[in-house]
Order: structure tokens, then C-alpha cells, then sequence
């Protein structure tokens, strides 16, 4: 009757209580907790890590995590995407080991930066990538030319139609059909917003009249939609419908993707190389020392004009030493080999010369 | 028409009614005028068909009965219909929801993906699991269930037995106000207490705190509900015997509210099972087993789900519906559980 | 099954003892009530708190502006699109799930027969059971695609109604919309309401139901005279929970809205938000401005929710179905 009693007063805590029994069975705790590198306690050799941040690297860091822990199979690192400026919170306030971020911090952030390690935060270039414009356009087979002024046109809702004379007169002998024209754009922020209007304000400011931002609410014409596939999955079942995303999507999709003219004289299409290209003469360092911060030159860019690279925040000296080896032991992978992996992914490897000062500053992480 | 009703009247019939194959034969008239409608005008498309089907039939059979069988037969054959047609409203969807999650999820799903964690899968490959994130999300869920439910319980028999008026307003009202804290707020307000202030660091008893909070006014709403709705005459019974009012509440209001209690911590459970944002401001993520849920970052299925629904590797998006099965089936498993608990209790059998 | 049986001999003894036990549970209850107050009194603290420094630093009207922009050193945002947008689609969820929900409870206590109601009954709590993410993920991948077809049909029969036309004449525009997502809280409220509503006619007394067919009343004339009235103020109290579960969802409604800050009548068309969404949708890349301003939106709701119940229960009140008193 006693027992009866229970059960009957609270049905559900009770299968509560059962399932947590037999889960509780089967905790291990292996891995330490505190993933924090501050204030989390939880000395001992860290072997796990949560870092987060920027989901323009995601997929690459998921397939880093995977090989290095396959490599070493004690050590367990989950990259969370939850956005730059989400990673570039949670790594001030000591709740992430490192982030990932496709913007460098104001100094403000790196202060707060700085006093939550303990030691100097550092900002480090760990990959490339260029972003595409893709449209769904059947019947026309041949990459489409598009320079900044076009491409600034038709986001700006002031090129309205496939025939459009700005077009054609881009791209002479290609039939394009009298089709509208249908922009998706990224509803939420994005680091490929960031970019696309970060190369379209410096390399077509006359008719690109947003700014720079990671997300607009003021898109002149167009669709908005959620994620790089929001807008792939838009563009892909509407005739005419163009959009900007990493270049995987477009493969994933079977989307045509242009030519892209920036302050160049020629139309260059995105490939691995041109990107790296882009980063190797338009990139320069402005961080001092082991910080390697930099900026954008698109006027300088050689490849293809809408490149970017993403960052990594860490800090130089860990409060945790176990957490500063793992941390610099994966990065050193992820600089290194690494690098190799990216293609596949759609990210272009660091350029020569800019990979080596990576190699370095990680080497100094503790 | 009249020539039925005429013929029903001769039967001797003291009141004229419908033959039972009245309404299968109204359907299949209705379904052939749609089809003449659709074939001749504007009219397209199966859903619109299908509607315009449905309303010719109740318009039809509601217009035949009211002239053979008079207005009080027509209306209760209307309103009979109606809720009928409200069941298949409800079931349609049921059906297209779990039917397209089973489709973009079968393929991934199975008994290794139910045991793998996914550390050691990369986005450019398939296989590995949730396992690890199922553990999590079970472990969190329960512990807010355990922190909600019986504080649920306990608020709702305040109001219904304790309260006095005015306090009892006041707490069912608090409790209203609850209903439409969005998740992410939870979140947050753990953080900065439980995290920021306590420095406890993500676990997932940090997410189980969020859940709670978010299912406390479920659990209340619907436990008040269905106490308020247990007949005084028990009470009266057990009191009248010289039983204490606090063991009349335990052996005899709940146990006979049970039933309705239940599905209410389902639809707590529910509300929360799938919760995103707060989780993973609070508890973090971790694409490896950790099963400790009072130390450390854990995975969980939503924040799963979330992490690869949009992800730019196929791999990565087919993992995220199968475990969006994943969910729904662990939440039909804890329903049965549930289920079967509270049948034992012969007295909510009414 | 008679009360009597169910209490053991023990329980009979330990009557007397009963004193001490009453004021150690009444203890207890009073203590889960005063619980409340705390945490909720905490969590809107906390609210305020964090909300003021984006409020101090928004540039503009607060209450008036429809834009979202709250960047450090220039903010400028406002909730009035996403009010808008936050009420018009719990309206719309609540107008479209409650006659179905309380048409289903009818159906499964009333009608069907026993074993057939308590499988029904398993299927809506299977609804209801569904999580959220996957009713977004099922909204954006399944649901939009195929939502295209009817809103052009409304749009082309009913776009005389300003609520369904479709001013710029465009097929792409109808993706994510107010429509869309009204749809998909529709679908993820009504279990609740029919859950609710269902379990409330269940425990209307026979006896009534009994005594109306006995006088000759059809069957939905039982229903309206012995069932409906006594389950109204559950059915209310099932509507506020759906309310409340409409107002506040985040995740499903951040997959189908538009994300976009407008007021526009034309729900068909691409666009609308809602407060919960937006800070789903936002949250990720706010900076501190940005997240207090997204916490002071999530104050809004707060008291939002607050000032519909505060009607609910005015219109309880009103309707004279006062509270039955349960012992």
C-alpha cells in the first residue's frame, strides 16, 4: 500500500525517479567537467573542451574535432556553432576555451578578453573561404559574369530581370532568358552577410547603400530566409532566384555559381586557389607580436573578390595548463594537417607565409 | 426526398429518420459535384478538393436531415459531423508530422545510432549517433520532471485546498504569467544566477533548473484542473470518516485526478523535451558520452538537431532527422511508462 | 468503486494524528505557493535589470518603432512589429485550433466508443507530445512547400479581404509568413486545448448527462446543456494554456516566420515576426546591447501575458461561471 502510494501520487516522478536510477548506473564521469578557463575549478589534465562561436567554420572545425580525436582518442573537443559574436561573449566571459569568429574583437572585448584568461588574448587566422553567388537559371549552362556593380544591382532590388542590359552587356553571347529575378537573402546574422556587403560597399559603394552588418532588416527586395540552406533551398525551387552562401551549398544543391568581378579587370570563379590567392595579396596583419588580427584589403585582392578569412580567440597563457596544451595541440593540428581537410568542406587553406606566423603563435599557447 | 420520408412514415415509424447509407451516399454525391466543379471552373488542387468535398458533404447531409427528420435531428447530425471532422483535423496532421519525420529519418536510424555518440563521425561521413545526446536529454528532462512535477503539484493543491481566495488568485495568476516566459529567458536567468553568480559552471542540473522552470506552470494549470474537477462528494466521504485532510488530498483527490495529471506532466515533458536555446546557454554541448549530469557539458538532442538540421554537410542534416525521431519515440516511450502507471490506480477508471 | 475500500484500516487510525500531519502539508503547499512568488518575482527582476541599458541607450521611441537595429553606440529598435506580430499569431493559432480542439474532446468523450477514445485520446496526446523543433523543422521543410498552393488560392478568391491579399502579385513571396506560422501554433496548440478539454468532459458528472437523454434531449442537446457548461471553465483554462504555449514558442516559430519588421494586414505574404523568435533568430550574433534589448522584448512578453490573463480572468469573472469551489 505503501509503495502503491507513491506511484499513484506522483506517477510521473516516479518513472522519473526509475530512469534516473538506471541512467545513473551507467555514469562513468571520464571526462573532467569544467570546460570554462576561468572560475570553472576543476583542476586535473582537461581532456575535454567545448569551444564555440562562428558557424561559417563549423563543419571544418567538426571534422577537425573528429580526426584529432580519432588521433587521440582520449581527448574530446565538440566545436558548438552558435555565432561570432555568441562565441566572441562566451570566450570573454570565460564559459568557452576558445572561439571561432569571422570578425575580430573590438578592445573592448579584448580586455574583457584579457582578464578572463589571465594573459593576453590572442586572434588568429585559422582558415579561408570565399563566398558564392548562386542562382538557378535553366537553359543557361556557362557560368554567368558578374561584376560588384551587377551583383550590388540586383540585391539592391535595381536590376530586376535575367535580361537586364547591365547583364548582358556582361556576358555577350549567353542567351538569358526573360526571367524576374527573386534574391534570397540571410534573415538571421551571418558571417556571409558580413562579407557580402563588406565586399559590395567597398567595391560598389555607389550602388550598395546598406553598410557593412551581419544582418539587415531593410533588404530592399527579396525573400529572407534562415542558415546558408534556407536560402540555397529558396534559390533552388524558384526559377530565377539568385542568393549568396559558401560554396558547398551551391554543390550540395547543383546550383550554378558566377564569376565574380571586384576591383580586378577579369571574372574569376571560386575555386580553392583563387581564394588563397584573394587572402595571400589582400589580407595584411595589423595585431602586434603573436596577435595576428588583420584586415581586408578588397581592392587589393588579386583572386576572387569575395574572400574571407575566419578567425580563431585564444588565450596565450591558460590558468589551466592541461586546457592549454590540449588547446594549443589541436589548433597546431588544425593549422598543420589540417589544413588539408578543407577543400573538401568548401574552405580554402591558409596562404604561405600567412599558415607559417599561425604555426608560430600557436607554438607560444601554454 | 419526401419520397423517403413518406415511405419511412408508412413504416410507422413514430419519427422519421435517416436510413443508416445516408451518409456514405451524401459523400459520394458531394464528392461527384466537386469533381464536376473542379473539371469545369477555376477550382485546382487536392487540398482544395478535398475541402470543398468535406464541406458539400456536411452542408448536404445537414440540409437533407432537416427536412426529413426536422431541425433538432438536423443540428445534432451537424454537430455530430463537426466534431468528426475536428478529429480528422487533428489526425491529419498527427500523421503528416510523424509520417515525414519517419521518411527523412528511418534511413539513419537504428540501434547503432541509438548507442554511438557522434565524436568520432566527421561531417563527410555517415554513421555514428546520439547516443550520448539521448542520455543527456533523458537525464536533464527527468531531473526538471523531479524538481516540477511534485512542486507543481504541491503549488496547484495551495490553490485548490489551502490558498484561501485572495492568495490562491495570486499564485494562479504568477503561475498564468509563467506560461509566457520564452524558453530563452529561462535560460538566461539561470545563467546569470546559476552559472554567473554561483559559478557552477554548464551541467545539465543547470538545464534541468531551465526546464523546470518553463514546465511548472503546465504541471499546476493542469493538475488544478483536474483536482478542482474530483466530486466534494469523495471528500466529504473521507472526511466524514475522520480522515485528515492532508491523506484525503494524498489517497483520494489525487488518485482519482491522476489520469488528467498525467497527460499534463506529458504536456510539460513535451513543451520542454525538444528546448534548444536554454540548454545550450546553460548546459553547452558535447558530441561525446557524458553522463554525469552534475558536472560538465552534455549533449542533448535538441541542441543536436539544431547544430546539423542546417548544416552544409548532407551527413550532418540526415543525422539531425533521425534524431528528431529519436525524440518523438523517446517521448512516446516515457508516455507509455506513464501511461501504464497511472492504469493501475483503478479509482481514476471512472 | 466505494472511497471506503480505498483507505486502509491504518490510514483509519492514524486519524488522529492527523492534526500535526495537516499542518506540515499545509506547511509544504504553502510553502510550493510562496515558492513562486520568489522565482517569478527573481525572473522579472532579473528581466528589468538587464533591460534598462539597452532601453536607456535606445535612440528611439521604444514603443513606436518597427525596426530592429540595436548596434552599440547607435541603437535604434523598437517593439511594435513584433508585437504586432507576436499577437496576431496567437490569435490566429488560437482562432483555428480551438473549435477543432474542443470539436475533438466532444468527439472522443461523447461519441466514440470506449476503446476507440482512449486510442484517440493516446493520438492527440501523441500530437501534444511532439517537441517543438520538430514541429519547426516539419514547418519549414514539409509544411511551407506545401502551404504554397492554398495561399494562392486564398489569394486569388479571397484577396479582396485585405487579410489575404497579395499586393505585389508575386509567387515567391509566399514562404515564411505570418500565415505559415499561425498555421504550425495552430497545430502545436491544439492537442493542448483538445488534451485539456478532453479530460474536463470526462469527469462531467453521468448522472446529468443521463438525466438530459432521459427527458428526450438529442445528443448534442445533452451535450450543450449537461456537458459544455460545467467543462467551460477548464476550456477557458485549456485556451489561456494554449495561449500561453503560442505566445511564448520560440524555436517552431523561428523556422517558419519571416523574420522581417513590418506591420502589414497581408499574413499570405513573406514576412512578420514574433517576440520569442526574434530572440531566437537574433540572439546568436547580439552583441550586450543587442542582448538587453532582446531581454527587454522578453519583458514585453512578460507583461503581455500578464495583461491577458488579467482579461481572461475579467472575462471568466464576467460570464459568471465563477470559479467552482472545489470542496
Amino acid at each position: 500500500m505503501k509503495v502503491s502510494l507513491v506511484t499513484r501520487t506522483a506517477g510521473i516522478a516516479a518513472v522519473a525517479a526509475i530512469g534516473l536510477a538506471a541512467c545513473g548506473s551507467s555514469s562513468s564521469g571520464g571526462t573532467t567537467g569544467g570546460n570554462g578557463n576561468g572560475g570553472n575549478g576543476g583542476g586535473g589534465s582537461s581532456t575535454s573542451l567545448s569551444p564555440q562561436g562562428s558557424t561559417f567554420q563549423q563543419t571544418l572545425e567538426q571534422q577537425w574535432a573528429t580526426k584529432f580525436h580519432n588521433a587521440n582518442p582520449s581527448d574530446q573537443i565538440t566545436y558548438t556553432g552558435t555565432g561570432s559574436t555568441a562565441g566572441i561573449a562566451a570566450f570573454t566571459q570565460g564559459t568557452a576555451p576558445f572561439a571561432g569568429s569571422d570578425v575580430t574583437m573590438t578592445s573592448d572585448e579584448q580586455t574583457q578578453a584579457n582578464s578572463a584568461c589571465g594573459s593576453t588574448a590572442l586572434t588568429l587566422p585559422i582558415t579561408s573561404g570565399g563566398v558564392a553567388i548562386m542562382y538557378n537559371l535553366p537553359g543557361v549552362s556557362k557560368p554567368l559574369n558578374l561584376s560588384a556593380q551587377t551583383i550590388a544591382g540586383i540585391f539592391m532590388g535595381k536590376i530586376k530581370n535575367w535580361s537586364d542590359p547591365a547583364i548582358k552587356a556582361e556576358n555577350a553571347g549567353v542567351t538569358l532568358p526573360n526571367t524576374p529575378i527573386s534574391v534570397y537573402y540571410r534573415a538571421d546574422g551571418s558571417g556571409t552577410t558580413n562579407v557580402l556587403s563588406g565586399f559590395l560597399d567597398a567595391a560598389a559603394k555607389s550602388v550598395w547603400t546598406l553598410g557593412v552588418n551581419k544582418q539587415f532588416t531593410n533588404w530592399p527586395t527579396g525573400s529572407g530566409a534562415t542558415g546558408s540552406s534556407g536560402v540555397a533551398q529558396g534559390v533552388k525551387s524558384t526559377q530565377g532566384g539568385i542568393t549568396y552562401a559558401e560554396i558547398t551549398f551551391a554543390k550540395q544543391d547543383n546550383l550554378q555559381t558566377a564569376n565574380v568581378k571586384g576591383f580586378g579587370s577579369s571574372y574569376v570563379p571560386l575555386t580553392n586557389a583563387s581564394v588563397a590567392q584573394s587572402i595571400a595579396t589582400g589580407f595584411s596583419v595589423t595585431g602586434t607580436g603573436h596577435d595576428l588580427a588583420g584586415a581586408l584589403a578588397y581592392d587589393k585582392m588579386k583572386g576572387y573578390p569575395i574572400s574571407t578569412v575566419s578567425y580563431v580567440l585564444v588565450c596565450s597563457k591558460y590558468k589551466n595548463a592541461g586546457e592549454g596544451t590540449l588547446v594549443k595541440n589541436y589548433l597546431a593540428y588544425a593549422a598543420g594537417a589540417g589544413q588539408a581537410e578543407g577543400p573538401a568542406l568548401g574552405f580554402a587553406p591558409l596562404p604561405k607565409g600567412l599558415d607559417a606566423k599561425v604555426k608560430a603563435s600557436i607554438a607560444t599557447i601554454s | 426526398m419526401s419520397v423517403v420520408a413518406t415511405e419511412l412514415r408508412a413504416r410507422g415509424l413514430r419519427q422519421p429518420s435517416l436510413p443508416p447509407w445516408s451518409l456514405a451516399a451524401t459523400t459520394i454525391g458531394a464528392v461527384l459535384v466537386s469533381l464536376l466543379l473542379f473539371a469545369t471552373t477555376g477550382f485546382q488542387g487536392t487540398a482544395d478538393f478535398l475541402v470543398v468535398a468535406v464541406v458539400l458533404t456536411l452542408v448536404l447531409i445537414t440540409a437533407i436531415s432537416w427536412r426529413v427528420e426536422g431541425r433538432r435531428r438536423a443540428v445534432d447530425r451537424m454537430a455530430t459531423n463537426l466534431a468528426f471532422v475536428a478529429l480528422l483535423l487533428t489526425l491529419i496532421p498527427l500523421g503528416f508530422v510523424v509520417g515525414y519525420v519517419i521518411k527523412r529519418g528511418i534511413g539513419t536510424f537504428g540501434w547503432g545510432f541509438l548507442t554511438k555518440d557522434v565524436g568520432s563521425t566527421g561531417p563527410l561521413q555517415a554513421g555514428g549517433g546520439v547516443g550520448h545526446a539521448v542520455i543527456g536529454t533523458i537525464e536533464q528532462v527527468l531531473l526538471a520532471s523531479v524538481i516540477s512535477v511534485p512542486l507543481g503539484i504541491m503549488v496547484a493543491i495551495f490553490i485548490t485546498e489551502y490558498g484561501g481566495r485572495r492568495l490562491a488568485t495570486a499564485v494562479r495568476f504568477l503561475i498564468d504569467v509563467m506560461t509566457g516566459i520564452p524558453s530563452i529567458v529561462a535560460g538566461l536567468f539561470v545563467l546569470a544566477f546559476w552559472v554567473f553568480v554561483l559559478h557552477q559552471g554548464f551541467s545539465g542540473i543547470a538545464g534541468a533548473i531551465a526546464l523546470a522552470i518553463l514546465e511548472l506552470p503546465v504541471v499546476v494549470r493542469t493538475s488544478e484542473e483536474m483536482i478542482k474537477l474530483v466530486p466534494g462528494a469523495l471528500r466529504e466521504a473521507s472526511y466524514a470518516l475522520g480522515i485528515a485532510k492532508w491523506r484525503t488530498i494524498l489517497r483520494v483527490v489525487l488518485p482519482t485526478a491522476s489520469t488528467g495529471i498525467t497527460t499534463g506532466v506529458m504536456l510539460a515533458i513535451a513543451r520542454v523535451i525538444g528546448e534548444t536555446a536554454p540548454v545550450l546557454l546553460v548546459v553547452g554541448n558535447n558530441n561525446y558520452f557524458h553522463n554525469d549530469p552534475f558536472k560538465g557539458a552534455q549533449g542533448s538532442i535538441g541542441v543536436f538537431i539544431f547544430q546539423n538540421a542546417n548544416s552544409a554537410s548532407n551527413f550532418n542534416v540526415q543525422r539531425a532527422w533521425a534524431a528528431a525521431l529519436t525524440l518523438i519515440l523517446i517521448v512516446v516511450v516515457l508516455y507509455m511508462a506513464a501511461r501504464l502507471l497511472t492504469r493501475r490506480n483503478r479509482l481514476a477508471q471512472r | 468503486m466505494s472511497v471506503v475500500t480505498a483507505l486502509d484500516a491504518a490510514s483509519l487510525r492514524s486519524a488522529r494524528k492527523g492534526g500535526r500531519g495537516d499542518a506540515v502539508f499545509r506547511g509544504l503547499a504553502l510553502g510550493a505557493g510562496l515558492l513562486v512568488f520568489v522565482v517569478l518575482g527573481a525572473i522579472a527582476a532579473f528581466l528589468v535589470v538587464k533591460a534598462i541599458p539597452s532601453l536607456n541607450a535606445d535612440k528611439t521611441s521604444f514603443w513606436s518603432t518597427k525596426t530592429w537595429a540595436p548596434t552599440q553606440g547607435n541603437a535604434s529598435f523598437g517593439i511594435a512589429s513584433l508585437l504586432y506580430g507576436t499577437i496576431l499569431t496567437s490569435v490566429l493559432a488560437l482562432v483555428m485550433a480551438v473549435p477543432v480542439g474542443i470539436g475533438v474532446a466532444i468527439y472522443i468523450t461523447q461519441y466514440a466508443p470506449r476503446r476507440l477514445a482512449t486510442l484517440l485520446g493516446y493520438a492527440t496526446d501523441l500530437l501534444a507530445a511532439v517537441p517543438s523543433v520538430v514541429y519547426g523543422l516539419w514547418g519549414f521543410y514539409f509544411l511551407l512547400p506545401h502551404l504554397v498552393g492554398i495561399q494562392l488560392f486564398l489569394a486569388k478568391y479571397f484577396g479582396w479581404i485585405p487579410l489575404f491579399a497579395n499586393p505585389d502579385n508575386q509567387a515567391s513571396v509566399f514562404s515564411k509568413s505570418i500565415f505559415g506560422a499561425s498555421l504550425v501554433l495552430a497545430i502545436m496548440v491544439l492537442p493542448i486545448i483538445a488534451a485539456v478539454s478532453r479530460e474536463v468532459m470526462r469527469q462531467v458528472d453521468p448522472a446529468h448527462k443521463e438525466a438530459a437523454l432521459a427527458l428526450g434531449a438529442t445528443r448534442w442537446e445533452m451535450i450543450r446543456i449537461a456537458v459544455l457548461p460545467p467543462s467551460r471553465p477548464g476550456i477557458i483554462s485549456a485556451t489561456m494554456l494554449g495561449l500561453g504555449r503560442a505566445l511564448g514558442e520560440t524555436i517552431a516559430v523561428a523556422l517558419v516566420i519571416g523574420d522581417a519588421f513590418n506591420i502589414s494586414p497581408h499574413i499570405l505574404v513573406h514576412g512578420g515576426n514574433t517576440i520569442a523568435a526574434n530572440i531566437a533568430n537574433s540572439f546568436g550574433d547580439a552583441d550586450s546591447i543587442g542582448r538587453s534589448a532582446l531581454i527587454a522584448s522578453g519583458l514585453v512578453l512578460f507583461v503581455l501575458t500578464l495583461a491577458v490573463n488579467l482579461v481572461a480572468r475579467y472575462v471568466i469573472l464576467r460570464s459568471g461561471t465563477e470559479e467552482r469551489s472545489a470542496v
